[in-house]
């Protein structure tokens, strides 16, 4: 795929690393706080990710929605949990149960060999060969910036009617949480 | 070698089995829900990396991330506030003792 060589392949391993790492970490840390704060590295290099694919929206609001915002509330839940005492006893049920543990190790494994000889068996290029892309890529060099402009476009017209249903489901979940979340529910 | 489409994609299919680890081996309920934004995060790297080397120029898959996201931040909401409702019912948010939610 020549039109695919622009990238140099440094960035794609680091940024690979850090994430795989710190989501490993949020799995290993017994401490949940710290947990959440190192899922903020994940997503911080997934962000680096849709840099490199010139999805630079995209890696903005993921900057702002997952690594500040949703992070965020699920380290103050934690902390209104107060799981300090709890802390202990997590860490040893979560390394108790040696059958749990080797379930979970063959069946992720599993998942993981399944999904990459599906992606190793398919002949990506005459997939990108029939969508054009090689074509409509040389196009979109001429333009820049063009990406932006194009999923707006996309959010405004051809989704839009899905794009409301996700403005109803946001609202929807503001009253639902509200809801949950009062002292006295009758 | 030069990163193609192959290389997101193997690496969406390890983050997503990493979280899918997380999702089994854990009993706490705040670090399921974290294992279930790494697993959305995996499959958002797919949809970003199809719309850059299939769809370069109608970037579908940029559209389909974000409403993702969208979706992501609203199902967080809804479970924290039921996990916060659970352990101040039974001060306990350990995901083998919600058995007072079953039908």
């Amino acid at each position: 795929m020549q039109f695919l060589a622009n990238i140099s392949s440094l960035p794609f391993y680091i940024f690979a690393t850090i994430s795989v790492i710190c989501a490993l970490g949020m799995i290993l840390n017994p401490n949940l706080v710290r947990a959440g704060f190192t899922l903020i590295g994940s997503f911080v290099a997934i962000a680096g990710f849709y840099f490199m694919l010139d999805a630079n929206f995209v890696a903005v609001s993921q900057v702002l929605i997952y690594a500040v915002g949703i992070v965020l509330v699920i380290v103050f839940a934690v902390m209104l949990c107060s799981l300090k005492a709890e802390a202990n006893t997590i860490k040893e049920s979560v390394f108790a149960s040696k059958r749990r543990v080797t379930f979970s190790i063959f069946l992720s494994s599993l998942v993981f060999t399944v999904l990459s000889f599906v992606i190793r068996s398919q002949d990506w290029e005459a997939i990108a060969k029939l969508t054009g892309a090689a074509r409509q890529s040389s196009l979109v060099q001429l333009v820049d910036n063009k990406y932006l402009a194009q999923v707006g476009f996309l959010m405004l017209n051809k989704y839009l009617l899905p794009f409301e249903l996700v403005s109803l489901l946001l609202l929807a979940v503001l009253v639902g949480v509200i809801i949950l979340s009062k002292k006295d529910i009758k | 070698m030069d990163i193609g489409l192959v290389h997101y994609l193997t690496f969406s299919a390890l983050l997503f089995s990493i979280g899918l680890f997380g999702l089994l081996i854990s009993r706490n309920a705040f670090r399921v829900l974290m294992s279930i934004e790494i697993m959305l995060n995996a499959v958002n790297i797919d949809f970003v990396a199809f719309a850059h080397f299939l769809d370069p120029l109608a970037v579908k898959g940029q559209a389909f991330s974000l409403f993702v996201m969208a979706i992501a931040a609203a199902e967080v909401a809804i479970g924290l506030a039921l996990l916060l409702l659970i352990y101040r019912n039974t001060v306990n948010i350990d995901m083998e003792s919600f058995s007072t939610i079953k039908w």
